[in-house]
């Protein structure tokens, strides 16, 4: 089953390398918190902490020069992976969440009117959940939610019984953190399309291995977070169509973001610059570039068949553990299973699992009112990366074994 | 499966979990207090019946872990039928033992069915689940 040559691969993550070393058992099955980092994404940035670390913009010596063009290059790289049409379309954040709550404030809180609508799920994580219960507590939006099945996936042919209500905005989750569910981001792009209805996407899950390509999917934001495609923690992108992101006003103001500044009034930088406020994690800009080019070097096709593949692997034998309940039945899925195991809380799970070397999550995953539909409080979750192995996979299930034939005993 | 994580789950956190002491919402009752863990989601309800200065029973519900029910469990049977002040004192007692690395308690001060939390110490990210009932009923009473 296995097509790609992942002991090459988990050679370029230098963690598995400190645990060999260490002696110490490391089975890494919580990619969906964060990826592990390779050694191209780590040398980059020493390199800019060790050798050319300074301010970027306005420094006139050289290694400020270098710093501003390996910032502004990170930039282009981004634009470049997601196919976006101009670079100022790229503004970096702090991460998925700092990008929503950017739109939130500039698109919702400054462009729509009291009464207009926001259509989410319910599966959002909180990070696409709260900030618009917040901007819509200020100024008097609506939210409204797709109507989701018992198995968790999203009931978009009922799309049209909500044509009537004022939406302007959906905010939807590409993949679901919690239950791994891929949804169809085509359908509710093309019928929002046709009511001239904005839609932000949250790609924190999928936009390191799933193809994205802005223009072609035709979102209007699209916001991820560089930890979680192998990159640095601090650092997140919210690609927005040049003419939203013109007309939003700022979010965060001070210095950079500026053009000319009075004692009194001021004007603002073009974008993306209107949006950046602040020195910005340079570093990380830079890391997220080193690791949109390792990205690069992957089949990433060939690396999303091996792990359906894998993925299939462990659901098969999760589902020969007794007791054992994979929650939701996705349509199409990908590499995130969440499980719960008899009446064993899922914290107890992973502080077992933690004792054999084998990381997952456990929790409500920040999507509690999702965990609600599926009345439960928590879920043990596993989440594979390329560089997952079906050792990894076996060592979870004997792990799950031992754990149910000692809470039984 | 190694020793450390055989000890915390040793027996009495087993079967404190898998059957609490007083778990059900009373007909009656005089003050009802929530533990609430918004990072995990672990959330009980405690509910007391005083007599005067007395706490006279305590029962709860809800949705944790073994860890945190086992605590709660053993924590109701400590409280039950003591003065408020000696409860008090038996609560700090404890938390001090589980949360300080430098604390005067010793193991063997302890009641038989709180010393099957003193290797939580080994464990600080599971402190939380261990004192969340306890912490909440210190703070409410």
């Amino acid at each position: 089953m296995i097509h790609t040559d992942i002991p090459a691969i988990r050679d370029q993550f230098p963690i598995f390398a400190w645990h060999r070393q260490e002696n110490l058992p490391f089975v890494y099955l919580d990619n969906a918190a964060t990826t592990l980092k390779p050694t191209p994404v780590i040398e980059a940035m020493h390199d800019y902490y060790s050798n050319y670390s300074s301010n970027i913009h306005r420094g006139l010596y050289p290694i400020a020069v270098r710093a501003s063009k390996a910032y502004e290059d990170a930039r282009v790289k981004v634009q470049q992976f997601f196919g976006a049409a101009h670079p100022e379309e790229i503004v970096f954040t702090q991460g998925t969440t700092a990008g929503i709550n950017l739109v939130a404030a500039a698109f919702a809180g400054g462009l729509l009117q009291p009464g207009d609508e926001i259509l989410l799920s319910p599966m959002e994580h909180h990070a696409n959940l709260v900030p618009w219960q917040q901007i819509s507590a200020h100024h008097n939006l609506r939210l409204r939610f797709l109507p989701m099945d018992a198995a968790g996936n999203l009931q978009l042919d009922q799309l049209d019984t909500l044509a009537d209500f004022p939406i302007k905005l959906i905010a939807i989750v590409h993949i679901s953190n919690t239950l791994g569910h891929i949804n169809d981001l085509e359908t509710i792009i093309a019928w929002a399309k046709q009511r001239n209805i904005r839609v932000l996407v949250d790609a924190a899950q999928s936009a390191a291995l799933y193809p994205m390509d802005v223009q072609q999917l035709g979102m209007d934001f699209l916001v991820c977070s560089g930890h979680k495609m192998y990159g640095p923690t601090g650092i997140g992108v919210l690609y927005g169509k040049k003419e939203l992101l013109e007309q939003m006003p700022p979010y965060q103001s001070g210095g950079d973001m500026i053009k000319k500044v009075g004692l009194y009034s001021s004007t603002f930088a073009d974008i993306p610059h209107k949006f950046e406020a602040g020195t910005p994690p340079i570093a990380a800009a830079i890391g997220l570039g080193a690791a949109l080019d390792f990205l690069q070097t992957l089949n990433r096709p060939q690396w999303l068949t091996h792990l359906d593949q894998l993925t299939d692997y462990t659901i098969r034998q999760l589902r020969e553990i007794p007791g054992l309940k994979i929650m939701g039945e996705a349509q199409k899925r990908s590499h995130i299973i969440s499980f719960t195991l008899q009446d064993i809380h899922p914290h107890d799970i992973a502080t077992f699992l933690a004792q054999e070397g084998i990381a997952i999550r456990a929790g409500h995953h920040c999507t509690q009112p999702l965990m609600q539909h599926f009345d439960t409080g928590a879920s043990a979750r596993a989440s594979l990366s390329i560089y997952n192995t079906q050792e990894d996979i076996d060592a979870l299930i004997q792990a799950l074994h031992h754990i149910q034939s000692f809470f039984n005993s | 499966m190694d020793d450390k994580i055989k000890a915390l789950y040793q027996k009495v956190i087993i079967r404190e979990s898998k059957s609490p002491y007083h778990y059900e919402k009373p007909d009656t009752f005089d003050l009802a207090i929530e533990a609430d863990n918004p990072v995990c989601g672990d959330r009980f309800e405690l509910f007391l019946s005083l007599d005067g200065k007395k706490i006279d029973a305590v029962h709860f519900t809800g949705y944790g872990c073994a860890i945190s029910k086992a605590a709660t469990s053993v924590l109701l049977q400590i409280i039950e039928q003591q003065e408020i002040a000696v409860a008090k004192t038996r609560i700090s007692h404890f938390l001090d033992f589980i949360q300080n690395p430098d604390t005067a308690v010793r193991v063997e001060d302890l009641d038989e069915n709180l010393q099957a939390f003193a290797a939580a110490r080994d464990f600080p990210e599971r402190q939380s689940c261990v004192t969340l009932s306890w912490k909440a009923l210190d703070q409410s009473v």
